[in-house]
């Protein structure tokens, strides 16, 4: 579209720069108040200019010095759960998506069908019970406790079958006549052809899988288990000291930073996937 | 080479049964064109050969045995798809190493078969390109080359023309017959195109609704069509078909009237089928108005409306004819190129 009305360009700008506005502001006075000491950021009014003492705190907060979880520890704890969760549900969904595109057999749209139906049951819905069977597996304070009971997606497993759909039906009886096993298909055409729809979902589940915080709070109680998440919470609430505003900034920031990184690397492929269709 | 035998092969969906009964028998390094209009099943039969479609009865054999059990790969078939059927993200080398690769071929063997085969096709230079870089005749030519590397005892076509232009086709179609004359595999191909059929064939299988309406070579079944539909599919322009009633001195065509033929001994209603290329000029005891003109250059195509017939009768004439429309037209048939079919069957009685 070609269009030249400056009054309409000025327009969409202005909401433009709000919206970002209004992301990044928050995420300004975090990294400002990473920046500053205790003290001042118990005096009124706040900076919104950053401080001196950013490497300071930084090395401070991974120093662990007065919390129950060391950083790395948790942050580790985070990245092995949000890794375990997002492949795990990619290798599960895309298999199952495969068995109901590719596959005939009794009862395929009911089971279909029952996959989605879990998109009506989330973690919060059904916590009680998954928390009696996690402590009946004994699987409490463990990575498996904290990632398994997240992993079946009805969502994945229905992005993988529109996916699915997509690729022509003569790409697989072709590969039948070149003498594929089902299996191989799915290795040599399915996989390949649907890299960047992996790459995409991967990033989206990564991020949730990082940003799980009911989950994990019910699960550990061991401090070597928490999550980067939780521990944030958990510097909060520190008994009858001051909550110290500029070390749990610092860590609101590095936890930022992975699912920043990974949106980063996989933007390209991100963004192929969600809206190419070279096929 | 290969024979391949198809007998009482029948198709059902649930319970509507497609393909009724199909009886073929194809020699060693033939050449067979199935053709028919779109839902003919004449994909389906294919793809029955092929073993990407269950049989519900009869058998296909190939060299004598019994194949409608057997996987595609175990029926030493290979399969050129309409729309190519590459695979998008392998290069063109390795589009026709796959099926290769899959049978544990040695890699030097495979090396070998699939440049002697790209040189054949001279795609030797893209051999490292994806598909997608491809043209529509370069996409053909690799799909070729997949079936071919195989060396398999059958080739089987899927209307492997039709997403090409009008010059490329007619220029693929003479190198997939003269590549089929050098390797002579029995093949079998699937169009709806009769000049395609016509041109390519050895011999014609004329497919209606799931019946073989005629089996036959070209000219046999130009000349001697068995039925009304096989008259009206095989020849282009179609052949005119005319509703008009036999006595016993003349054939009245609505008002106009022509002398019956001698070898026509029915009388009453009956369908006169006449080839657009089969007028006489000179003589003309008919006559009709001028409704449309189709100039094509070395000849002309005549549109000519009689009174009590929809359908304007097709004519063809010399390119140099000068008419114009709403003019009379004077004409007359070449009596010995006349067929007579039946009303009601369809059949063909003279």
């Amino acid at each position: 579209m070609i269009e030249n009305r400056p009054m309409a360009t000025f327009v969409s700008h202005t909401v433009l720069i709000l919206g970002v506005a209004l992301i990044v502001f928050p995420i300004w006075v975090m990294v400002v108040a990473a920046s500053h000491d205790a003290l001042r950021l118990t005096q009124v009014p706040l900076p919104l200019l950053p401080g001196n003492q950013f490497w300071i705190n930084l090395k401070l907060l991974f120093s662990g010095k007065g919390f129950s979880a060391p950083i790395h520890l948790t942050l580790l704890n985070s990245l092995a759960m949000a890794l375990m969760i997002s492949v795990g549900k990619i290798v599960i969904s895309i298999i199952s998506a495969f068995a109901i595109v590719y596959f005939k057999f009794r009862f395929r749209m009911f089971f279909f069908w029952m996959i989605f139906l879990t998109l009506m049951l989330p973690v919060e819905v059904r916590i009680l019970p998954t928390y009696e069977v996690i402590a009946n597996f004994g699987m409490l304070d463990t990575y498996a406790g904290l990632s398994i009971p997240l992993i079946a997606s009805a969502t994945a497993t229905f992005m993988f079958r529109q996916t699915f759909m997509t690729i022509p039906d003569e790409l697989m009886e072709a590969s039948r006549i070149d003498g594929a096993s089902p299996m191989r298909f799915f290795f040599d055409v399915v996989i390949p052809m649907s890299r960047t729809n992996i790459a995409a979902l991967f990033v989206i589940l990564f991020i949730f899988g990082w940003n799980q915080y009911l989950w994990p709070l019910l699960v550990t109680t061991d401090p070597d288990m928490y999550t980067v998440v939780m521990s944030i919470k958990q510097m909060l609430e520190s008994g009858e000291s001051e909550p110290m505003w500029h070390l749990i900034m610092m860590t609101a920031l590095v936890a930022m930073l992975p699912p920043i990184l990974v949106v980063i690397f996989m933007q390209k492929i991100f963004v192929k996937g969600l809206t190419d269709s070279e096929k | 080479m290969s024979t391949i035998n198809m007998q009482q092969l029948k198709k059902s969906y649930q319970d509507t049964e497609v393909i009724h009964g199909i009886n073929i028998d194809i020699e060693e390094g033939e050449f067979i064109v199935l053709v028919g209009p779109s839902g003919c099943g004449k994909s389906t039969l294919l793809r029955m050969v092929a073993g990407l479609e269950s049989i519900t009865s009869g058998e296909v054999k190939i060299d004598d045995k019994v194949v409608n059990d057997l996987e595609p790969k175990d029926r030493g078939i290979s399969m050129v798809f309409q729309n190519y059927a590459l695979y998008p993200h392998m290069t063109v080398y390795d589009n026709m190493a796959y099926g290769l690769k899959l049978m544990k071929m040695p890699k030097d063997e495979i090396d070998k078969r699939v440049q002697d085969v790209a040189k054949l096709l001279q795609i030797q230079d893209y051999l490292q390109r994806r598909p997608s870089k491809l043209s529509g005749g370069q996409r053909q030519r690799v799909a070729m080359g997949r079936a071919i590397v195989r060396d398999p005892k059958v080739f089987l076509f899927d209307e492997p023309l039709s997403n090409l232009d009008a010059k490329l086709r007619v220029q693929m179609r003479m190198q997939i017959k003269t590549l089929q004359q050098k390797l002579a595999v029995t093949t079998i191909y699937v169009t709806h195109d009769q000049v395609e059929a016509m041109t390519m064939a050895d011999r014609l299988v004329v497919l209606n609704n799931g019946i073989a309406a005629q089996i036959g070579t070209p000219m046999e079944i130009y000349d001697d069509p068995k039925d009304q539909f096989v008259a009206g599919f095989i020849g282009s322009p179609a052949m005119n078909f005319l509703d008009c009633e036999v006595c016993d001195e003349s054939i009245k065509i609505g008002q106009q009237s022509i002398a019956t033929p001698t070898h026509v001994t029915q009388r009453g209603k009956i369908v006169l089928g006449i080839r657009p290329e089969h007028f006489n000029q000179s003589v003309s005891d008919l006559q009709g108005t001028v409704q449309m003109i189709e100039k094509l250059g070395s000849n002309v195509l005549l549109y000519l409306k009689m009174e009590n017939s929809e359908q304007p009768v097709v004519i063809q004439c010399d390119g140099q004819l000068d008419a114009k429309i709403g003019a009379v037209y004077p004409f007359s048939f070449n009596t010995e190129k006349l067929y007579f079919f039946d009303t009601n069957t369809q059949q063909r009685i003279y």
